[in-house]
């Protein structure tokens, strides 16, 4: 399960660029909780420079990935760097040069804004002040509020400052926009865009939100159930994935024609809904060319659509549901 | 050490309360001593000078905090451990630049500052009692025994809530567990008629060797420290 993504670039299997080049490289990553697979053997690659967003359903393994890297966790077996190091033994260096957005900030709940990023300063070797006051400026954290009676929106926000205000060359992020307002996601969004262009970061995010990745995003990475099913390119998948919909006289070939590979089908009398993998190529006019076959239409999908077949498919069968 | 004051004042802020009920607790029980009717001595002339004021004052607050401290020792041990992981704050420092062991430095330093504050000045009142009528100084120093049994205990009550901490997540269980084990175990033993471990020999024991057990008390404890310790550095939040 190898993905290699490079932005603007072509994706595919061309051979994976020296580990030192990528801001993240995992190899064969398999992580376990007692029985428990969280990960299993994921290989990631993610140049720097990109912004890559990480979705899965829940429990599907992407804070496990995020805390992986930050070697807040041991694997099971693969490797893994992070900027050229490895996050278990080299874990203050890579610290210093990555910012780490957690869902929610667990700071002492009686510390006030200013005294989070006070404490947050006097840790890093790099602190970039008049960044973190304009930022503190432009989201409107109360600096001396107390952390326990700031609201969620507030503490992400708060978090957000925290790991960018010391010019992370590699900045995570871990659902920070789950459960915020659409006004304060935006303003996440918004920082985390308008600080990128002046800073050439990578960013990794997980999120559930597939507006936010497809928006910031320049490629996409999909687990489910602890595998990687995809990795690439946020516009090639929009522009790979088709729906097709099309009258069928006799009954569809089983298995399809090589070359047609579907994440799922759906039947409703004569009629069949396909969902392409891949309907740029020549797959919809092998399915024109089968017999009795009618193309009927064929139809993008919103990233949350193609999303939800990925989960619904993660191995990668076809997946046929009946409607009568 | 890059971020060491920061370390030291959360430690400082995370255990303040606990600290100010303690303290909290000595001063009411030295007003409640100081509440009793007290009979100035004839030698005295009928009169308590300031001396003397300041000697009991003293002589009762070492006493008190030496005991108090058997109970606020463990919980801040218990608490910077165990509490960072219970209220979740170990999380955010966790992602942090800093290494675990220099956490754990900025633990002790609180701790070792706490456990001097209480005990330095049991040392420090002797020499104020020299003209005091009501406290004897050779009183005071042969009391100084006792005082050292108290402290053993609770080097070795710390210890224990220092290594639970380590390892469980409650602060609570950590501290009434560090407090409670090291007098069941005794009491168990001696209910159980373990050989040589009756309360008699128990007792004289503690009293009559020459500081053996405690010397062996202490080396425990430094094995409960170092264990806690280990523990603490390799965990993963």
């Amino acid at each position: 399960m190898n993905a290699t993504f490079a932005p603007h670039a072509q994706v595919g299997p061309a051979a994976p660029a020296p580990p030192s080049a990528q801001a993240i490289s995992m190899h064969g990553v398999t992580k376990r909780f007692g029985t428990t697979v969280a990960l299993d053997d994921v290989s990631l690659s993610i140049p720097p420079g990109s912004i890559c967003g990480l979705v899965g359903p829940n429990g599907a393994g992407k804070t496990t990935l995020v805390r992986l890297l930050l070697g807040l966790e041991r694997p099971a077996a693969g490797t893994i760097g992070v900027l050229g190091l490895d996050p278990l033994c080299d874990a203050l260096a890579l610290r210093e040069r990555v910012g780490y957005v957690p869902d929610t900030l667990h700071a002492d709940r009686w510390m006030t804004g200013a005294e989070v990023l006070r404490f947050c300063r006097g840790l890093r070797r790099r602190w970039n002040a008049p960044l973190a006051a304009s930022l503190v400026d432009r989201l409107g954290i109360p600096l001396k509020t107390r952390v326990g009676n700031l609201s969620r929106g507030t503490l992400v926000k708060l978090g957000l400052v925290a790991a960018v205000a010391p010019e992370p060359e590699l900045l995570l992020l871990d659902e920070p926009m789950a459960g915020l307002d659409p006004l304060a996601r935006e303003e996440v969004v918004e920082t985390v865009i308008a600080a990128a262009p002046e800073r050439p970061w990578t960013v990794l995010f997980s999120s559930h939100s597939l507006d936010d990745v497809q928006r910031l995003a320049d490629s996409i990475a999909v687990v489910v159930a602890g595998r990687l099913v995809h990795h690439g390119a946020t516009d090639d998948l929009l522009a790979a994935v088709r729906r097709v919909r099309m009258r069928v006289d006799d009954a569809l070939p089983r298995p399809l024609p090589a070359g047609i590979d579907v994440y799922g089908s759906q039947r409703s009398g004569r009629e069949w809904t396909l969902v392409l993998r891949d309907g740029s190529g020549g797959a919809i006019e092998r399915l024109r060319g089968l017999p009795g076959v009618e193309i009927l239409g064929v139809d993008p999908l919103s990233l949350e659509e193609i999303f939800k077949h990925m989960a619904r498919a993660p191995s990668g069968r076809n997946e046929e549901r009946s409607q009568s | 050490m890059n971020g060491f004051d920061q370390l030291v004042w959360r430690e400082w802020r995370r255990s303040r309360t606990i600290l100010f009920v303690a303290l909290g607790i000595i001063v009411a029980l030295l007003l409640l001593v100081f509440s009793q009717p007290q009979t100035p001595p004839e030698a005295a002339g009928g009169k308590i000078s300031v001396v003397d004021r300041m000697a009991v004052v003293g002589y009762f607050a070492t006493w008190i905090a030496v005991h108090v401290s058997v109970f606020l020792l463990p919980m801040i041990a218990a608490n910077s451990l165990a509490g960072e992981r219970a209220d979740r704050s170990a999380e955010f420092i966790a992602p942090l630049p800093v290494s675990r062991s220099v956490r754990l430095v900025a633990k002790v330093v609180l701790l070792a500052a706490v456990a001097i504050a209480l005990w330095a000045p049991v040392l420090l009142v002797a020499p104020l009692l020299g003209n005091s009528q009501l406290v004897k100084a050779d009183d005071y120093r042969s009391g100084l025994g006792l005082l050292g049994m108290v402290a053993t205990f609770t080097l070795l009550a710390t210890a224990l809530a220092w290594l639970l901490a380590a390892w469980v997540e409650s602060p609570v269980i950590a501290a009434l567990g560090a407090i409670a084990i090291p007098v069941a175990v005794p009491w168990v033993m001696f209910s159980l008629q373990v050989p040589f471990l009756a309360p008699a020999s128990f007792f004289s024991f503690w009293i009559d060797s020459e500081g053996i057990p405690q010397t062996l008390t202490l080396l425990v404890a430094t094995a409960f420290f170092a264990a806690g310790s280990g523990l603490y550095v390799r965990r993963l939040e």
